[in-house]
């Protein structure tokens, strides 16, 4: 068992090398990026130890949410727009990142003595959910808050839960995504139909579900007019027709595609990048790290990093199987803090994803991310020795 | 837990991922290799030097000074600026580069500009045709116009590192496609004559003179005035100059040689009289009593000098322009004849092989008359005022020039042109035009305007040299809007006619007062660079 921790560790410690690699080529341009880099794993990985030794108490769950919420609404009254970063003397970091800590806690706290969670909770843990992604939203940053949502998602579908509640939550979901277009909508209609029809399902659950999913699908043009800010429409919409937009969003994707095609299977070489060295790939540091990368190493250079990331991934799986629930659920969300921006940043480098701007995990720099990252790994450590030592 | 999903899931996303990544840098690799190439490697015109213009004794009429542009993100914000701007940019902190590029430049400013013509930026279509890149700039007239293609040589293309922003990082990143310079022209036009001519005219506001080599065809001199300085098209357009131009009431743009339209007046009669000639309608020695009007129908047609020219003969008739004479011919031949003959003659067609913007003139035929007058309201009488060049004819000064070219000639000219040499090799011009006339009655008429300028009474005496036998015909352009325009058509030496001159001053009066003198002061010059050789 902690053997698995310290093949994570060894696992993340070789991704933090290459990002520090590129870090460096990087840097030809962009001055002190690998020394802050290399001061912010040092001090990450002081932070690791540390929580590593402390006792969490796995009470109060409430606390632990007021935290989360405490942080979240931090940026919103503190710092001026945009709200994502916060500055204490002459540190500045992200609250939405270092939030995601207590909110794990407060969830798995929450979820500890509920196996099969009924309605009303899941309806709770809903709220729970929500608050924190209307905060992240206001900040505004799409691409962050959606995590939170999501999260209850991944509860709610990847624990053992009751198939109608499964249902309840994400067949709205669904509609509200394919309403924009008529086909997809037609046919999560047809499907949906099939499906209710044959699961054991309550028919006063079916006709509940049926009817909201219907009106969620219908109320989605008017969200998408009214609530989504302009560059993220345009983000979007950009990311359906890339050549509309050269020197937008859409000239960033480009450059990104250009960065990582032109690495070619061998690559252009340690320090020969030419995408990112002349400043052609903006944020090549954190959005664009993987492109930056991919450029200078290749097609085997980027393979060799995917089997890293997959094989983190398969460490984390094996602990998701520990049958306690407390570290059931902290590893569930842990596993898909690290999956979730692992998909929309790679995801949104290789242009089959809308970008979003969030970085990817040990690779990109960013201290917040980096800290927060380390010490989910910390507590998933911690938790799982809590339970075996019987703490 | 449903941990299985997840690894089903993870192993998908993995999978696209490989396989997108396979797409982007295995089977897509060539494309965007390129594209990242095209990304650092700014391709940055070179300005191609033009060929430069020079008259026939190696003067040089147009010719390339250095200027620079700024240029930002490929639009180019200044245009002809010196260091001084450079550096006043620079201090303002913008981001561009500068590339030089050569502008015209023209020494002797007003002379021959409509022949020499200016340059223009290119269009948007002329630069989507591909010979031409952003900023280049084309023969819009003149002789910069119609040898273009000669002149303006090949555009090369340097290679430069650029960042994102579009700074230069590096400077030559591979070696440049050097430009290929444009052709050297050398014109058959004379700039000393120009400038001597100019001076001859300082009394005049405005006019021209023609001068061409018989020979060979050669134009030496197409003079307009007024002119305009082509230095103030070169570069940046200065504004305030181009307004006072383009608002002058003298319209010094027009080409006046080329395109303006004018009666031919008195010059016309040689016309009448070879045609009279051919059809047998006049005897040489047949005398014919002017009392200073003609009685035609119920009306009078008057002659220019009001007590007549008493009796006059065939010679005389020319001598003195004699109206009186000429309407007799002009009844006997008859509107019809007198018609179909001047379709004919093609005097109305564009005579020179490479003038820009020649224009054509125009000739009446009976269709005219018709829809002009309607069926009754024209007469016989309309050929009375064709006859002695009054009519509805016009006609360019260099359709006038090649007509009595042609008479002095004795029938066929080769075609007037301007071009002499491309580069070291000299094009020879070997078109010819003909007139359409017997070379006897030629003969007969040609003879008659030896006594225009030697005669007792020519009314082109003051063209006359001791030293030379000059020949021509004087004109006076009937000018509806104000005061007749002078003329005087003639050619040296009348044995072997070398130099024909045509002079015409607008609104100045009678053609043997004011344009024959000037004419003969020419002559004279032509002279005496005929004898030395140089021309």
């Amino acid at each position: 068992m902690e053997k698995r921790h310290n093949l994570i560790l060894l696992n993340v410690f070789i991704i933090l090398s290459i990002g520090l690699l590129t870090m460096f080529s990087i840097s030809k341009n962009k001055g002190f990026l690998f020394e802050k880099h290399l001061t912010n794993i040092i001090f990450s990985i002081l932070f690791y130890f540390f929580f590593l030794k402390l006792k969490i108490p796995k009470r109060f769950f409430l606390l632990y949410y007021f935290i989360t919420i405490f942080l979240l609404l931090l940026p919103i009254f503190l710092s001026p727009f945009p709200k994502r970063w916060i500055k204490i003397g002459t540190i500045s970091f992200q609250p939405s990142e270092i939030a995601k800590v207590p909110f794990f806690i407060s969830l798995s706290i929450f979820l500890e003595n509920k196996l099969k969670i009924n309605f009303k909770e899941s309806f709770f843990l809903f709220l729970l959910c929500l608050f924190p992604f209307l905060l992240v939203l206001l900040e505004p940053d799409l691409g962050s808050s959606l995590f939170y949502l999501l999260s209850f998602y991944v509860l709610i579908l990847f624990k053992k839960n009751k198939i109608d509640i499964k249902f309840f939550y994400t067949l709205p979901l669904l509609f509200l995504i394919s309403s924009f277009n008529p086909f997809a909508f037609s046919f999560f209609l047809i499907i949906s139909l099939i499906l209710l029809t044959f699961l054991e399902i309550k028919i006063f659950n079916k006709i509940i579900i049926f009817s909201i999913s219907i009106i969620v699908g219908l109320l989605a043009p008017f969200s998408w007019n009214k609530i989504l800010k302009d560059y993220q429409r345009e983000r979007i919409k950009i990311f359906l027709n890339i050549s509309k937009d050269p020197k937008g969003s859409g000239w960033q994707l480009n450059q990104g595609l250009i960065a990582i095609g032109s690495g070619g299977i061998i690559g252009k070489g340690f320090l020969k990048g030419s995408q990112k060295g002349l400043a052609f790939l903006p944020a090549a540091h954190s959005d664009f790290i993987f492109a930056s990368f991919a450029e200078e190493f290749g097609f085997l250079g980027s393979i060799f990093l995917f089997l890293l990331y997959f094989i983190f991934f398969n460490n984390l799986l094996y602990i998701i199987k520990e049958k306690e629930p407390f570290l059931e659920t902290f590893s569930l969300l842990t596993f898909f803090a690290f999956f979730y921006p692992f998909i929309l940043n790679i995801g949104g480098e290789i242009g089959i994803l809308p970008l979003t701007g969030i970085p990817l995990p040990f690779l990109s720099y960013g201290g917040t991310n980096l800290l927060t990252n380390f010490l989910l790994l910390s507590l998933l450590r911690n938790f799982q020795r809590s339970i075996f030592y019987k703490w | 837990m449903e941990e299985r999903i997840i690894k089903y899931f993870l192993t998908i996303v993995f999978i696209i991922f490989i396989l997108r990544i396979f797409y982007l840098q295995v089977i897509k690799f060539e494309e965007y290799k390129e594209k990242s190439i095209k990304n650092i490697v700014k391709e940055i015109e070179i300005p191609a030097l033009r060929g430069r213009i020079f008259d026939r004794n190696g003067k040089i009429l147009a010719s390339s000074r250095i200027g620079y542009e700024a240029i930002v993100e490929d639009t180019i914000v200044k245009d002809d600026i010196d260091i001084k701007e450079i550096i006043n940019l620079e201090e303002m902190g913008k981001k561009f580069y500068v590339i030089g590029r050569p502008y015209r430049f023209y020494p002797y400013k007003e002379i021959y500009s409509h022949i020499i013509g200016y340059l223009g930026k290119v269009s948007k279509k002329e630069i989507l045709d591909g010979i031409y890149s952003l900023g280049d700039r084309i023969g819009k007239s003149g002789i910069e116009k119609t040898y273009e293609e000669i002149l303006r040589g090949k555009d090369g293309i340097s290679f430069k590192l650029v960042d994102a922003k579009g700074n230069i990082l590096e400077d030559e990143v591979r070696p440049s496609i050097l430009p290929l310079k444009g052709k050297d022209i050398m014109l058959t036009l004379d700039v000393f004559l120009g400038l001597y001519i100019d001076s001859l005219f300082s009394p005049y506001k405005k006019g021209g003179a023609i001068v061409i080599n018989l020979k060979n065809g050669e134009i030496l001199s197409i003079y307009n005035k007024p002119s305009f300085d082509l230095n103030i098209f070169s570069g940046k357009v200065k504004e305030i100059e181009w307004k006072k131009i383009k608002n002058d009431t003298l319209n010094p743009i027009l080409n006046r040689c080329a395109s303006g339209l004018y009666s031919p007046g008195s010059i016309f009669k040689i016309f009448t009289a070879l045609l009279g000639l051919e059809l047998g309608v006049i005897d040489t020695n047949e005398i014919i009593n002017c009392k200073g009007e003609y009685k035609f129908g119920n009306r009078y047609f008057k002659d220019w000098k009001k007590e007549g020219h008493g009796p006059v003969n065939f010679k005389k008739a020319i001598e003195v322009s004699c109206d009186v004479y000429f309407y007799e011919i002009g009844r006997r031949i008859g509107l019809k004849r007198y018609l179909k003959k001047l379709k004919e003659t093609k005097i109305e067609e564009k005579k020179c092989f490479d003038l820009f913007e020649e224009k054509e003139g125009f000739l009446p035929d009976m269709d005219f008359y018709y829809k002009t007058y309607g069926p009754y309201g024209f007469s016989e009488g309309n050929v009375l005022n064709l006859a002695i060049g009054q009519g509805e004819i016009m006609l360019t000064m260099v359709q006038i020039a090649v007509f009595v070219g042609l008479v002095a000639n004795e029938g066929k000219i080769i075609k007037p042109h301007l071009i002499k040499k491309i580069e070291n090799e000299e094009i020879i011009i070997k078109d010819t035009i003909y007139l359409p006339f017997d070379k006897k009655i030629i003969k007969v008429v040609k003879n008659a305007l030896f006594y225009v300028c030697n005669g007792e009474n020519g009314t082109g005496r003051t063209a006359r040299l001791e030293e030379w036998k000059v020949a021509g015909k004087t004109g006076t352009s009937q000018n509806p809007f104000g005061k007749d325009h002078a003329l005087f058509t003639g050619f040296a030496p009348f044995d072997d006619p070398t130099f024909l001159v045509l002079v015409f001053v607008e609104n100045a009066g009678m053609g043997g007062e004011i344009a024959a003198p000037i004419a003969g002061k020419i002559f004279k010059y032509l002279y005496k660079r005929w004898k030395k050789g140089t021309i």
